[in-house]
């Protein structure tokens, strides 16, 4: 295959900001080693890895601790990895973010099926807190926040809910952690242990200039779907207008219950229409009984619509367009890639394309289950922090 | 459109999946007014309220761009309104003071030249000179005032002030200029305390008096003054030719007078232009009255005081002197700066001793028996500092307070402690500064 031969082992010096490593390895211990050979903890504050569900991430993130006694890693699996080569399978991207440019505090969230707002909320307002006794610049402008939570925890929407409602003005992005497509277990890494059903939050102060961006589009077609009958809590519609859930939608794309894969869900996507804007609800998985399994929530009674995506270079060279035209070079966009937009460019050809692209502007990042967005949960975005270079006063 | 029973399972099958579908769309409505709170209840509410925060954004945004052009455009509009105000209070500076120094030696010539004997025929011709030259005098410091005024440099000094000396005296002062003129100029009611900077109110009533007398033929004028609440209105009436409707806000531009009339010798169409800015600096609002055929009435109204506030205004009023066998020290760079003044000076019995700069007036001080009674210093235009230190330099070299002014520029920073004559320098004026200065004992 063309994508293992190319070489991904690659550390960016990046003195300015954030270093970043990425590699693959021949275990969890080999990956880990080979990461940490290329990212030294002298001057992190932090370090934040993202890595394929190919490797153990309880071992990895064990293997990870002794290399950096002094610097909290955090973390989490993917269903694909944005490294600094372009897009990557079965490897992990690690960013140190430098002392002397970015204050990082940080808070682990246990037991989701559990998840309180009440506590979520007390959780962000003690981080801000802590911030604010430290001798970073707290005011908004110089805070962003970022989410890594468990991406089959079906809980994003509560806790980006309670953290966004607690942190008022200050912008946060995450993504939802991923598995390969397998849909089983999506961990999150902190403190050198690995947890299902987690979240960690960082807000981070730094004097750059920065901008939390989204990007989406979608074309909606004629066809609508009412939801007649689902599981709220299980993210499981059982009826799409009073049919069986996919049977119905199998039919709307011209394809049959047995023949659905992950592709027809990517190359298919439906979305809630509200006012002007398209949120996509992603489909994950179709059940023999016909259920539909998705990514975010939904509720008996909306009504989907179906759509087709907008060429995703245009509307990606746009976005990149507009953040530069904002906040002048970019050394770094932390993105958080919907798997099913890669899915979707795969099929149609477009990875190489997607792939320089996001090399030669500096993504990094992975595919995500879901992103949020400032106080949303969303599905099929490209979602993230764009890291500018220090303004020079003249 | 008739049903076949054939199609019956199918359509009550159709039936029973729109049943259901509405059923499920309208507990959703429902729901969604009950406002019960699921996952997708909160994403909603997060998509509304992202998609208002961002279109406030926009609108603020576009509201700042908005601003930020009209910003610019007024900063640029300020400037050069700045800029132009600017060029035309320095040119009418400039232009008033070389004006004025020349004309200050044409007068000065004058009053010396009547001062010896000359023939009737030439004293008749020396008085009317010397009336256009004090007529030019005072267009020209009109004008000077306007400027300063505009240029904010003229500040009023607000104090307590009993108004009936005021009145009084511009009473008396009109009043002879009002019977030679065959008018009647009568005074009524009684004027309390006020508010004011005497010097400027005394200017605007003295312009509003001079119009009065100047454009009324017949009958006369009629100073008013009436207490309102918290004000007292003085009226200046008279029964001159009226004022049309349409012409009450141009005749407080600048050059623009109605007709006096045959014979009658016009103003130069300033007065009430500088009553106009003196009256803004001030504070104090004018009204005017007037209908054509019957007369116009101008009104001020200042604000009154209590009499705790109040400053005698007795001050000023300077006895005749003569200053025989006074040692003046007169320090000028050049001669003819001061030449004039020295002549006048002389005619008064003082010794008069000159220098040309601080050199000279350090050995006139080194060689003197004692040291002068009065040092003069004429300074040319933005060298009033400059005069003010050297005094202090020839003080402490005489190791003596001597009483000391100079003549110079109006309008520059006055140093502190230090009386500065404006050119040109009228004969009246400079006695009583000098009777000043020098104390009873003089």
């Amino acid at each position: 295959m063309a994508r293992a031969a190319r070489n991904t082992a690659e550390s960016v010096l990046n003195p300015a900001s954030v270093a970043i490593a990425a590699d693959r390895g021949a275990s969890p211990a080999d990956l880990a080693a080979r990461l940490a050979d290329k990212l030294s903890g002298d001057g992190l504050t932090a370090v934040l890895v993202f890595v394929s569900a190919h490797y153990d991430a309880v071992e990895f993130a064990e293997a990870m601790a002794p290399y950096y006694p002094k610097t909290p890693v955090y973390g989490c699996t993917t269903a694909g990895e944005l490294a600094p080569s372009g897009l990557e399978d079965e490897s992990a991207v690690a960013l140190g973010f430098r002392k002397s440019d970015f204050t990082i505090v940080a808070r682990p969230i246990f037991d989701l099926a559990n998840f309180n707002p009440e506590n979520g909320r007390g959780l962000a307002r003690e981080m801000r807190a802590e911030m604010a006794c430290s001798e970073a610049n707290v005011s908004a402008e110089h805070l962003f926040g970022l989410l890594l939570v468990d991406g089959l925890s079906r809980r994003e929407e509560a806790v980006i809910s309670a953290i966004s409602t607690a942190l008022d003005e200050i912008p946060i992005v995450g993504g939802s952690a991923g598995d390969q497509l397998r849909f089983e277990k999506t961990w999150i890494i902190c403190d050198g242990k690995a947890y299902q059903d987690a979240a960690v939050i960082l807000l981070i102060s730094t004097s750059l200039p920065f901008l939390a961006f989204k990007c989406d589009q979608f074309e909606p077609n004629a066809i609508k779907f009412v939801v007649t009958e689902a599981d709220l809590e299980q993210r499981v519609v059982r009826e799409l207008n009073a049919e069986p859930a996919a049977q119905e939608y199998a039919q709307s794309i011209g394809s049959r219950q047995q023949d659905l894969s992950i592709d027809s869900f990517a190359l298919h996507p439906v979305i809630v229409n509200m006012g002007a804007e398209h949120y996509a609800r992603s489909i994950r998985k179709a059940d023999p009984d016909g259920s539909l399994h998705f990514l975010s929530a939904i509720d008996e009674g909306l009504v989907l619509t179906g759509a087709k995506r907008s060429d995703s270079l245009t509307v990606l060279r746009d976005l990149f367009d507009k953040t530069e035209a904002q906040l002048g070079e970019v050394s770094l966009y932390l993105g958080f890639d919907c798997i099913l937009r890669r899915i979707d460019a795969e099929r149609r050809q477009k990875t190489r394309d997607i792939s320089d692209l996001f090399r030669s502007h500096h993504v990094v990042g992975f595919n995500t289950y879901g992103e949020q967005f400032r106080s949303m949960h969303l599905n099929e975005t490209f979602t993230g922090i764009a890291i500018g270079r220090r303004r020079v006063s003249l | 459109m008739s049903l076949m029973p054939d199609d019956s399972p199918a359509l009550s099958r159709q039936i029973e999946k729109l049943k259901k579908i509405n059923a499920s769309l309208m507990s959703r409505l429902e729901r969604e007014h009950k406002g019960e709170p699921n996952a997708f209840a909160l994403f909603e509410n997060a998509a509304t309220v992202e998609r208002q925060v961002r279109q406030q954004t926009e609108d603020l945004r576009q509201a700042m761009r908005v601003l930020e052009r009209s910003n610019e455009a007024l900063h640029q509009a300020k400037q050069i309104a700045e800029a132009a105000n600017a060029l035309k209070t320095s040119f009418l500076a400039s232009v008033s003071h070389d004006l004025l120094q020349p004309l200050h030696a044409a007068r000065l010539a004058l009053s010396v030249l009547s001062d010896t004997s000359a023939p009737p025929a030439g004293n008749t011709l020396l008085s009317q000179a010397d009336r256009s030259l004090g007529t030019l005098e005072e267009i020209i410091k009109t004008l000077l005032d306007l400027s300063k005024l505009d240029a904010g440099v003229l500040k009023p000094e607000i104090r307590g002030i009993g108004a009936v000396g005021l009145i009084e005296d511009l009473c008396a002062e009109f009043g002879a200029i009002a019977a030679h003129r065959g008018l009647i100029l009568r005074r009524r009611g009684s004027a309390s305390n006020v508010l004011t900077d005497p010097l400027m109110l005394r200017r605007i009533l003295q312009n509003l008096l001079s119009n009065a007398i100047r454009y009324t033929r017949r009958g006369g004028v009629l100073v008013c003054c009436t207490e309102q609440i918290g004000f007292l209105r003085i009226d200046i009436a008279d029964t001159g030719p009226g004022i049309q409707a349409d012409r009450h806000a141009a005749i407080f531009e600048e050059f623009q007078r109605e007709d006096p009339g045959v014979g009658d010798e016009p103003g130069c169409g300033l007065g009430l232009a500088i009553v106009r800015r003196l009256a803004i600096a001030l504070g104090h609002e004018i009204k005017l009255w007037s209908r054509p055929g019957l007369g116009s009435v101008f009104s001020i109204l200042v604000p009154c005081c209590h009499s705790q506030d109040l400053i005698s205004s007795e001050a000023g009023k300077v006895p005749p002197a003569a200053f025989d066998g006074l040692q003046v020290l007169l320090i000028a760079k050049r001669a003819f700066s001061m030449g004039d003044a020295a002549h006048l000076l002389q005619a008064w019995g003082c010794e008069i001793a000159h220098a040309s700069s601080r050199e000279e007036a350090s050995l006139y001080l080194q060689g003197a028996e004692r040291a002068p009674d009065l040092l003069i210093t004429a300074c040319d235009q933005g060298e009033v500092q400059a005069g003010a230190e050297l005094i202090a330099a020839l003080r402490t070299e005489a190791e003596s307070a001597i009483p000391a002014f100079l003549i110079g520029t109006m309008g520059e920073a006055v140093p502190c402690g230090l009386e500065v004559m404006p050119l040109p320098v009228k004969a009246a004026e400079l006695r009583a500064l000098i009777a000043h200065l020098m104390g009873p004992a003089a």
